[in-house]
């Protein structure tokens, strides 16, 4: 118990020490691989003082048990979250995020979309 | 005790199947709520959910131990998870499972000591380190690194062992003996196989092709303090005055270390690699799986394991299945049994491997409400945990057919049948045929999950 104890106490002091170290997300656009010329699309369009991130959500074909609450939690954190297409939502397990818009194909009328959601 | 579980079970049924609507019904309800207004609370930053699970279970051929007593019914309230994920930064998380368990069953029979248990199975901080430098993952992959107590990475079953992800609750051999997942029913000492250490995860997506990943741990190990690996002792009752005291060879369950242990009996790591590969065209998943490191307390003796997974799923169709092999190194001769109660000796084989596989398959037959089902299950596995010993219990072949219902969308009602033939039975020793030990084992258990 007593290592246990110490694991738990020095995770935490790490923790709070790296926590604030970066800056929160703004948008996350979260796409799967066949899409990546769309993400690309939206990102340019989108205002360049804005932080915005990339989430291959590929990568969760291959994630554990927990791996979908983790990212899910994740992108949650940002302002905005902008999904490409539905495949994307099926893979995250269908989430509801606080602030999050589904694409299609990246055109002007989705960008027009993504800009009023922000 | 089972008559108390058909009851309970049969007034559950009633009420299901009254006139009440089962859209009004939500157990989990209450649970889903407070995880919800925790996520809220804390602006998105800890999520929480979880699973519980209780189960009956009565095998029938196994040998009386003095300890327990396996062919007498075990109602357990298996495992209730909480799983918590505190997002740090964008790039680093630090993530918990709290698991407890709680047995109804006689204490003679399950041989639990304590009835009410609980513990954090894991704690760990991950860094998204791709992440924190921006890189350009499509070009360079994604890594990360995970640091504490962690589940270790090795086949497909470790990480994906909770109950409501699996099609049935009895582990394969794969999980049950050789990577030592879990020991619920018989002893808590710990759900997963997690262990103090440091993982390093990288993947790639190969353009349109698939996903590589590879995880690289460097971790205590297994170990035991005893002079032979698997140490686990049991203590046979055939009846009369002699109960001898025996080592079942029942592979990896006691070689875990401690788990809340800072290291294990030696200060050799060990390392784990695993390397998966998951192509966009078909919903499979393939890999290879490797462990090395010292078991002993001298660093003398070595375990090397080497394994491959594979799953293929669909909407309506999951096929699955590990194979496993382990080397253990080992110093042959007479090693005495030092525990409490008459001694014993124990015949050390020497050097010898240990072996398990499993495929399994499950089809979801009906679909209805939305997110109601019925899946049928079917599994084979094979076990030997111990290739030079004339006689261990755990040479055997299994087949296990099973049944699942999702009455309600979080909740589901388990069945399944086993049935074990033990290999090599003409070597079984006297006291264990006089205890009850027979060459054909069954087992039948009734569980009930419900996640949030």
């Amino acid at each position: 118990m007593k290592n246990h104890i110490k694991h738990l106490m020095i995770l935490t002091m790490l923790s709070i020490v790296s926590t604030n170290v970066m800056a929160n997300v703004d948008v996350y656009i979260t796409y799967m691989g066949g899409d990546r010329t769309i993400k690309e699309v939206v990102k340019a369009a989108l205002p360049s003082n804005l932080r915005i991130k990339n989430y291959n959500a590929s990568a969760l074909v291959m994630a554990d048990y927990s791996g979908k609450q983790k990212a899910i939690a994740k992108l949650s954190k940002s302002k905005l979250v902008v999904v490409i297409n539905q495949q994307t939502i099926n893979i995250l397990g269908s989430p509801s995020f606080p602030n999050y818009i589904v694409i299609e194909n990246g055109d002007a009328a989705d960008i027009e979309n993504i800009k009023a959601k922000l | 005790m089972f008559r108390h579980f058909y009851l309970s079970s049969a007034v559950a049924a009633c009420l299901l199947c009254s006139g009440a609507s089962t859209a009004e019904i939500d157990p989990m309800g209450s649970l889903s709520l407070l995880a919800s207004d925790v996520t809220d609370s804390t602006g998105g930053s800890i999520n929480i959910s979880g699973y519980v699970n209780g189960h009956i279970m009565k095998h029938n051929g196994t040998p009386a131990l003095v300890s327990k007593n396996l062919d007498e019914p075990l109602f357990q309230l298996r495992e209730a998870s909480f799983f918590i994920d505190a997002v740090l930064n964008d790039s680093l998380m630090f993530s918990t499972e709290l698991e407890m368990s709680y047995d109804f069953s006689n204490k003679e029979d399950s041989g639990r000591t304590d009835r009410f248990e609980a513990l954090l199975n894991y704690y760990y901080l991950d860094l998204d380190l791709s992440n924190a430098m921006d890189w350009d993952t499509e070009d360079n992959g994604t890594f990360k690194i995970r640091a504490g107590r962690i589940l270790v990475p090795f086949l497909q079953y470790n990480e994906n062992k909770p109950s409501f992800k699996q099609n049935l609750m009895s582990q394969p051999f794969t999980a049950w003996q050789l990577a030592p997942v879990n020991n619920v029913a018989g002893s808590f000492k710990q759900f997963g196989w997690t262990d103090l250490g440091i993982s390093f995860n990288y993947n790639k997506v190969l353009g349109d092709t698939g996903l590589v990943d590879v995880k690289l741990s460097i971790i205590n190990g297994l170990g035991t303090d005893s002079q032979v690996l698997d140490s686990n002792t049991v203590q046979l009752d055939p009846g009369g005055m002699m109960k001898p005291t025996v080592r079942p060879r029942d592979g990896l369950a006691n070689a875990k270390s401690g788990w809340d242990g800072f290291s294990d009996v030696n200060d050799d790591k060990a390392i784990v690699l695993k390397v998966s590969y998951a192509p966009f065209s078909m919903p499979l998943n393939v890999g290879f799986s490797y462990y090395s490191g010292a078991w002993d307390k001298e660093e003398n003796h070595d375990l090397t394991m080497t394994g491959a997974h594979a799953s293929y799923s669909t909407k309506d169709w999951d096929i699955k299945g590990e194979y496993l092999v382990a080397d253990v190194e080992q110093t042959a001769g007479v090693n005495v049994i030092t525990v409490p109660g008459p001694g014993a000796l124990n015949t050390s084989t020497g050097d010898y491997k240990m072996s398990a596989w499993y495929l399994e398959g499950s089809y979801t037959a009906f679909r209805y409400d939305n997110n109601k089902f019925l899946k049928i299950i079917l599994r084979f596995d094979e076990v030997d945990t111990n290739d030079q010993a004339a006689f261990t219990p755990f040479d055997r072949s299994r087949t296990t057919v099973g049944l699942e219902w999702q009455f309600l969308h979080n909740i589901r009602l388990r069945a399944e049948h086993q049935k074990s033939d033990i290999n090599g039975f003409e070597n079984a020793p006297g006291p264990f045929i006089a205890a009850g030990g027979e060459d054909k084992v069954t087992m039948t258990m009734f569980s009930l999950i419900a996640y949030f």
